[in-house]
């Protein structure tokens, strides 16, 4: 039950990532929340989550982005799971930690589908991913808290 | 206390969902090898798209609440100007009809076949995608799309349909890089080119390029560039956009360049028109 929760859960946070107000972006930047909910999901619900949630929200984001979904499978599935595997030895169930993971994780899944999916010039890759770590970071926050809610009601401790 | 627990892994279940990312991934570059969309793709966005068309109707509601409860009383001001502009159009409007029914009525007298505007629906964009090279957009329409389907807006072309999924699609724009346009100068004996992305693109630059048939090219700066038809993908005569500059290569006098703005602006798309190919 808590992983259908997840999937319509990532299907909204996918939908209003594509659709982010203009209004709202920071040098054309919008959050990555799909990034941030992978992180929380591992956090919450452990590696198998994790990796579920890697699988569903790299299907659902590079499906819309018309990406190719290689890259983004490899780089969200490992996100979940390692999120998942250290979650109670390195990383603690709480929604700090999910801001940092967030803010470190975005680099490094950017760097994942940009060896993945080379552009013609990445020195513009930069400054998104600048903007975009520390944006979604931030709404990191409320989202950890969201799957947090999702998760203990759904699939309590036995 | 579930910090303090070790996580139970089943690792055969993260296999089995690594197997199904490969098998997914297979069945993309399949369907793509063939121009397709596959399978998973096709459920992932119909899923995703429906969720978004309704985020943007409710965006786009609640912007307007904001900007009426903001600017009240500017915005009475502008609509009196607006009245008065409407006003001023729709006299625009009916000596436009006299002219087309004279047109019509010499047409007919010459023996000539009439000329009727493509018909069209209106379709609001859902999705912007923003890569560096990738220039593409989501739509939904009100009627089954097509591949192929032209997309415009009333100033001037902005890509066609490539993935068709229902009433709902994915448009190349015409500063895509995989982009390019049979096109030619608007004037008589106007020459003919490729429109493509101007790889110099940037925030001040103009976005297109055309680089002409003949090197003895005839391209003025200010020249209209419209669709030519060659090649059957677009239709011809729709407006592109006019020539902002021209640019001879230092080492080959023979290599003219025409950097071009589009009439269409790419950047705020929230609604365009959508033509089927051969209409």
């Amino acid at each position: 039950m808590a992983y259908l929760a997840y999937l319509i859960l990532l299907v909204l946070l996918t939908a209003i990532e594509r659709t982010w107000p203009g209004w709202l972006l920071i040098h054309d930047q919008g959050p990555e929340l799909v990034v941030a909910a992978v992180v929380s999901i591992g956090l919450c619900g452990g590696p198998m989550a994790g990796c579920f949630a890697g699988l569903i929200g790299a299907l659902l984001l590079g499906s819309v982005e018309s990406a190719w979904l290689g890259g983004t499978f490899f780089a969200f599935m490992t996100l979940g799971t390692v999120v998942g595997l250290l979650r109670g030895a390195l990383l603690a169930e709480r929604a700090p930690m999910a801001a940092l993971v967030t803010l470190a994780a975005i680099p490094v899944v950017e760097v994942i589908r940009l060896i993945f999916a080379a552009p013609p010039s990445p020195a513009p890759w930069v400054l998104p991913v600048l903007v975009a770590a520390p944006y979604s970071a931030l709404l990191a926050l409320p989202i950890f808290g969201l799957f947090r809610a999702v998760t203990g009601l759904l699939a309590p401790e036995p | 206390m579930r910090a303090m627990h070790g996580p139970v892994v089943r690792w055969e279940v993260i296999v089995a969902m690594v197997v199904i990312a490969a098998i997914f991934t297979w069945g993309q570059h399949r369907a793509r090898a063939v121009g397709g969309t596959s399978l998973p793709e096709r459920g992932a966005r119909s899923l995703v798209w429906p969720v978004q068309s309704v985020l943007v109707g409710a965006g786009g509601a609640t912007r307007d609440v904001v900007v009426a409860a903001y600017r009240g009383r500017s915005l009475v001001t502008e609509n009196e100007e607006l009245e008065a502009r409407v006003r001023q159009l729709e006299a625009d409007r009916l000596r436009m009809v006299s002219y087309y029914l004279e047109n019509t009525a010499m047409r007919k007298k010459l023996g000539w076949a009439p000329l009727e505007p493509a018909p069209s629906v209106a379709a609001r964009v859902i999705d912007w995608s923003s890569g560096q090279s990738r220039k593409r957009v989501a739509i939904e329409a009100n009627r089954q799309l097509e591949l192929g389907n032209i997309v415009r807006t009333e100033a001037g072309l902005v890509g066609r349909v490539i993935e068709a999924q229902g009433t709902r699609g994915t448009v190349m724009l015409l500063n895509d890089a995989e982009s390019a346009v049979a096109a030619r100068v608007l004037r008589e004996d106007g020459d003919f080119g490729m429109v493509s992305v101007a790889s110099e693109a940037s925030e001040n630059r103009v976005m297109l390029k055309m680089v002409p048939h003949s090197h003895k090219a005839d391209l003025r700066v200010g020249d209209v560039l419209v669709s030519s038809g060659d090649g059957g993908v677009y239709p011809q005569g729709v407006p592109i956009g006019f020539i902002e500059s021209v640019e001879t290569s230092a080492v080959n006098v023979a290599s003219i360049t025409a950097y071009i703005r589009p009439f269409a602006d790419f950047e705020h798309l929230d609604y365009v028109l959508v033509e089927r190919r051969g209409e």
